[in-house]
């Protein structure tokens, strides 16, 4: 039972990082309707802007607080350049076909994507980094912090804040939102701009959690953050959240009580577990709960309405 | 130059024609996959598992037969699971779906020790001719014979009545059921004839390189296939074949001039990205509407 709740906490803890990658392309996609594919460089900018960082901080801070200036002058900069990097992306390459058809600007994304993974390849060498050791926290500790702060803080503005509500409205009804004032350029920018900033502590979280990185390491795990912003319905903040913790507790869990010598099939456990999502609930987990939700309300108005029917009756 | 390489590059593109052309008529019929490598994996090693149950060391052109037979049978098939699985599932959320599965192919092609694991699978030279030039021509007049067969196949489906019906899903799928076109049934059967031709090139790589690794079916490894049919784009497919036969020649030339020089290889997807990438941007730039063009359609709405 022990081992089990032990996995359990590694399971939520390689999903936060799923789900803070999650986040920004859902958010993505919620405004522009955009699968971003390039989103996964964007969270390995943030993932080396990271350590480099660390690696400049460490030497200068000296005293009991060096090691958490240098984790803040990380988390600060990985934030900062993938922000910077999703913002320049987004003028560079999205923009000019913004209100295009879908298919040219998905595979720009896409195209995006290889290309910095390969100038990645080209500058900073095909082997793994070692990341700092982190002596502070525990990673675990800093990865579950990041999601609840990070996801906390992302709710909170989109539901509570004047941009948030605009963000919303154009992820609504984007044409409504034109004709009632909303500016969009900005507004789009923004969302790009805040899913960069929590890919980006998301990236050193993963760095401090894995101890190495490499420049292609964001497709695979992009990928499938995702697929798990899909599971979640994708354009929905907790659905994202909820499904990339799904997908590291199926991963971790898969891992343990697969038979030995089918280990090799952990990856292929998630990418099965998100087509069986997809064959039976195609619109998501938020969409379904959302349905269920309203059925039981539809049920329980018939049974109310039922009810009265047989009183008046009487 | 001689007839060996002229022959090897021959096949190469008309395998990268077929490949492209099961993706556009896919798309065209509305069915958005991503999944394409994943049937060209499956079709390739449909055919090593003939070889592989046959356990055939010797040239047998019956067997070749039998690869290419099973590489479309098995990648109809795969198409077709992957139809009953998605029925419910359509546009980007289908795409996100057919990348799952083509990658969970290639993991579980990976873990699979009966063909080789990640190390792949070497097969026998099956067609029993003494050189190599002519081996690579008895492959390009077969992919070229496929690619025909295809070609005629299309075309003869979009003069019949199936042709208005295919673009009336293309502009608008629930329009057209509602004048009595069975979309669904439309799009399923070019979606699993697209992509058994997919898998033939699968078994055409097979017999082309003699051996086949999971890597070989990444999904940046096929992205030439996106640059030419997102060059053709939704317009008529001999532009898609202009564009790979344009972009085979590159690669002839590429590999004639620097050789396996590793260094030049290494920046292939680089470049082709970047030539996506510019492509895409110039072409938006191109049709982008004119300031009498956005007047118009302001005034209309």
């Amino acid at each position: 039972m022990e081992d089990f709740l032990a996995f359990l906490g590694k399971g939520i803890n390689v999903g936060a990082i799923y789900a803070l990658v999650a986040v920004g392309f859902t958010m993505v996609y919620g405004v522009l309707r955009l699968l971003n594919f390039a989103h996964s460089e964007v969270f390995s900018t943030g993932a080396f802007a990271g350590m480099f960082a660390y690696q400049a901080v460490i030497p200068m801070a000296l005293g009991p607080l060096g090691s958490s200036v240098a984790l803040l002058a990380s988390l600060t900069a990985g934030a900062l350049a993938s922000a910077g990097a999703a913002v320049i992306i987004e003028r560079v390459a999205y923009r000019p076909l913004r209100g295009g058809p879908t298919l040219p600007t998905l595979v720009t994304t896409i195209a995006v994507s290889i290309f910095l993974q390969q100038l990645g390849l080209r500058t900073l060498g095909a082997k793994s980094m070692a990341y700092p050791v982190l002596t502070i926290v525990e990673p675990s500790t800093l990865t579950l912090s990041a999601l609840i702060v990070c996801s906390g803080a992302l709710l909170y503005f989109v539901f509570r804040t004047q941009y948030g509500t605009r963000i919303r409205a154009l992820a609504e009804d984007s044409a409504l939102a034109k004709l009632s004032g909303i500016r969009s350029t900005p507004l789009i920018l923004l969302t790009f701009a805040i899913g960069g900033l929590i890919a980006g502590v998301g990236g050193v979280a993963y760095g401090f959690h894995a101890g190495r990185i490499h420049p292609e390491m964001g497709f695979s795990l992009a990928i499938k953050a995702f697929m798990m912003a899909v599971v979640g319905t994708i354009g929905d903040i907790r659905g994202a959240v909820a499904g990339g913790i799904a997908l590291g507790l199926v991963e971790t869990l898969g891992q343990v009580y697969l038979p030995p010598g089918y280990t090799g099939f952990r990856d292929g456990l998630a990418f099965l577990f998100i087509v069986l999502f997809l064959a039976f609930s195609p619109q998501g987990l938020a969409s379904s709960a959302k349905a269920i939700r309203q059925r039981q309300r539809v049920k329980a108005l018939l049974a109310r309405e039922g009810a009265a029917t047989g009183r008046s009756q009487v | 130059m001689n007839a060996e390489f002229l022959a090897f590059h021959g096949v190469n593109t008309l395998i990268l024609v077929l490949v492209s052309w099961s993706v556009f008529i896919a798309w065209r019929a509305s069915m958005f996959t991503l999944g394409f490598h994943g049937m060209v994996a499956v079709g390739a090693y449909s055919a090593a598992l003939v070889l592989r149950a046959t356990g055939t060391t010797e040239p047998s052109i019956l067997l070749f037969i039998a690869t290419l037979v099973a590489a479309a049978g098995g990648a109809a098939v795969f198409a077709l699971m992957l139809i009953a699985l998605f029925t419910r599932v359509s546009s980007d959320y289908f795409a996100v779906g057919t990348l799952a599965a083509a990658e969970m192919v290639r993991i579980v092609l990976s873990n699979t020790s009966y063909l080789g694991g990640s190390l792949g699978f070497q097969t026998p030279d099956l067609v029993a001719l003494q050189h190599r030039s002519a081996i690579y021509l008895v492959l390009l007049v077969v992919a070229a014979l496929l690619l025909l067969t295809a070609l005629v196949w299309y075309q003869t489906l979009l003069n019949a009545p199936y042709g208005l019906a295919i673009s009336a899903v293309n502009c608008d799928a629930q329009m057209a059921e509602f004048l009595g076109v069975d979309s669904r049934g439309l799009r399923t059967g070019i979606f699993v004839i697209g992509s058994a031709f997919a898998g033939l090139a699968g078994a055409l790589t097979l017999n082309l390189k003699l051996s086949v690794t999971p890597s070989d079916f990444g999904f940046v490894a096929y992205i030439n296939v996106l640059l030419v049919v997102i060059l053709a784009s939704k317009s008529h497919y001999r532009l898609l074949l202009w564009g790979a036969i344009v972009y085979g020649l590159a690669e002839a030339i590429r590999s004639n001039v620097f050789g396996l020089d590793p260094a030049i290889a290494s920046y292939r997807e680089m470049l082709l990205a970047s030539v996506l990438l510019t492509i895409l941007l110039v072409k938006a730039w191109i049709e982008r509407p004119s300031v009498d063009g956005l007047a118009e359609a302001e005034e209309r709405r």
